[in-house]
């Protein structure tokens, strides 16, 4: 292990420049912020994946924000075990009926001030699967959203200009 | 009440109940469907006496989105992309398996370079899945700087499949006929890049794995899956050949281009955590071996057959080995539609044995064993 921890000091960092975060983002969370009263959180968010029945694709992604390259952490972002620590609930998947209830219950387990970002082109309106008999058809229809990344899935990068926007935004 | 696919009616839907033990000095613990990590839902229900699990018991079913009933009526392009999203990790097997079924109702043979790409791209998620899994698992020990290194080798993977085939996980490339992305020379040299990229740094990450005891004492004889349960539920992919399962559909029955490489398929008998992953890092270096086969004799040619898809009729399977073992896919066609196609994810078969395979072990080992047979939620509830 030492032989490991060694050569990773002589070769390196392996982490990237972060991206710009995207106007439309900024726009889109400008007005959620306008909705309600927020306090100022500082510069870290702590995060709360949740996945309402996602095909794990847009899963994989997420995982890879912290990974070498993306290193998430940097920012102040983290993902945290319990929704009762959590400022951000990261929802994927269409929201399948069998786990509206978690959704919501998860939801309200979140104390406020909260944000919901809303991940992949199945989480904005059901995807591909929208009319299914199981599927209610979008993180929207049982939450409030305070923004879309859409993507199948987004990449990683996309995913670090939507949470970047946040941390701006919640940070005002 | 209706079943949503039959014209039977259905009962009244009542509380799930979970299955009563006796015994003194039980406590349950539930958990899910949200967990702690970032994790697909499903809920497991611990009877514990202590730290010891005297029983799990799982209730799947929260990823269920009906794909079969999107499916019936639906045109072959929406099949297909259907297909590729029942469980996003294993995107290319299903698109291959879906492609297969298809090319078996309407008896098309897809040109020799597509067979090539596809296996080169079901390689590469091999590859990327398994290096996942191995830093996963080890992170579910805490280990993490394994978990650090393996993230990296498998996101160099993720890029270079971006670059060759526009895609990281290479979702959508695989159509019914052929494929929809060529390969260019320089991809050849990526892909190249690539291979010496992880063929110099995966050894050192062996020698890591093999030479922490502390993360050996936790792998070693935890989470055993006895060999004769793994035959009787025909356990797939690494669980069941962890467990003296010798059965991989690359194989047996074999499809293009596979008979013409050159490969082996590993096979252990402990069916602790530590065989799993052992497994893991033996296909890893079997699918280094297959990408550079594949690269090496990459025929010229066409990469898709033309289909007549207008009044398109037949039935079709199509049964092709993702990296957690053969996924089944059965369609019956009719003028030019799907009527009924039915995905069968071999997470169908590992699911109930991890509930074998926890009895006896402690509550906090379950991370590590769960991680270690990385069933799919989607895949199985489609």
């Amino acid at each position: 292990m030492r032989r490991t921890l060694f050569e990773s000091l002589s070769r390196g960092p392996l982490t990237e420049t972060a991206p710009r975060p995207q106007d439309t983002d900024i726009a889109e969370l400008a007005v959620a912020v306008e909705r309600s009263a927020r306090r100022r959180l500082g510069r870290s968010l702590a995060i709360r994946q949740v996945d309402a029945g996602s095909c794990n694709g847009c899963e994989l992604e997420i995982h890879a924000l912290t990974n070498a390259f993306y290193d998430l952490e940097r920012f102040g972002l983290r993902f945290v075990a319990s929704p009762r620590h959590a400022d951000v609930l990261l929802v994927t998947g269409p929201v399948t009926k069998n786990m509206r209830e978690a959704l919501e219950r998860t939801y309200r387990a979140t104390p406020d001030p909260k944000w919901v970002v809303a991940v992949g082109d199945c989480a904005r309106d059901g995807g591909l699967f929208a009319g299914s008999y199981a599927v209610v058809g979008g993180v929207s229809e049982v939450v409030p959203v305070d923004l879309h990344i859409p993507g199948c899935p987004p990449s990683p990068n996309h995913l670090l200009q939507g949470l970047l926007a946040l941390l701006e935004i919640s940070g005002k | 009440m209706q079943f949503p696919l039959g014209g039977r009616s259905a009962p009244a839907p009542q509380p799930y109940a979970f299955l009563p033990v006796e015994g003194e000095n039980l406590h349950q613990i539930p958990v899910g469907p949200v967990h702690a990590g970032i994790i697909e839902p499903g809920h497991f229900r611990f009877t514990a006496s202590g730290e010891t699990v005297a029983r799990l018991e799982e209730r799947l079913g929260y990823a269920h989105k009906g794909i079969e009933s999107l499916m019936a009526g639906a045109p072959l392009e929406r099949g297909a992309r259907l297909a590729a999203r029942t469980s996003g990790d294993s995107t290319v097997a299903y698109g291959i398996a879906f492609a297969r079924a298809i090319e078996a109702a309407l008896n098309i043979d897809p040109p020799p370079r597509a067979h090539y790409l596809r296996a080169l791209m079901a390689e590469l998620e091999r590859l990327a899945n398994h290096l996942g899994d191995i830093g996963a698992i080890c992170n579910d020990a805490s280990f993490a700087l394994m978990h650090a290194y393996c993230g990296v080798l498998r996101e160099l993977i993720l890029r270079a499949s971006q670059s060759c085939f526009g895609h990281r996980l290479m979702m959508d490339r695989v159509i019914p006929g052929g494929v929809t992305t060529d390969l260019s020379s320089g991809d050849v040299t990526t892909l190249r890049n690539l291979l010496r990229q992880i063929k110099d740094r995966f050894p050192l990450l062996i020698e890591l794995y093999d030479n922490t005891a502390s993360l050996q004492d936790r792998t070693a004889a935890t989470g055993i899956l006895d060999a004769v349960i793994a035959r009787r539920f025909g356990a797939a992919g690494f669980v069941g050949r962890a467990s003296g399962r010798d059965f991989d559909a690359r194989k047996t029955p074999g499809y293009p281009p596979y008979p013409g490489l050159d490969f082996r398929v590993p096979v252990l008998t402990a069916g602790d955590v530590n065989a799993r992953i052992w497994i893991r890092i033996r296909e890893v270096e079997q699918s280094l071996a297959l990408v550079e086969q594949i690269v090496e004799q990459l025929p010229q040619g066409p990469i898709t057959a033309p289909i007549e898809t207008a009044e398109a009729s037949g039935e079709g399977l199509g049964l092709v080995e993702s990296f957690r073992g053969d996924v089944l896919v059965s369609l019956r066609l009719a003028a030019g539609r799907i009527v009924r196609c039915h995905l069968r994810d071999p997470s169908w078969f590992q699911w109930p044995l991890l509930e074998a395979a926890i009895e006896g072990n402690i509550v906090a080992d379950f991370p590590l064993c769960n991680k270690s047979f990385n069933c799919s939620y989607s895949g199985h509830d489609a």
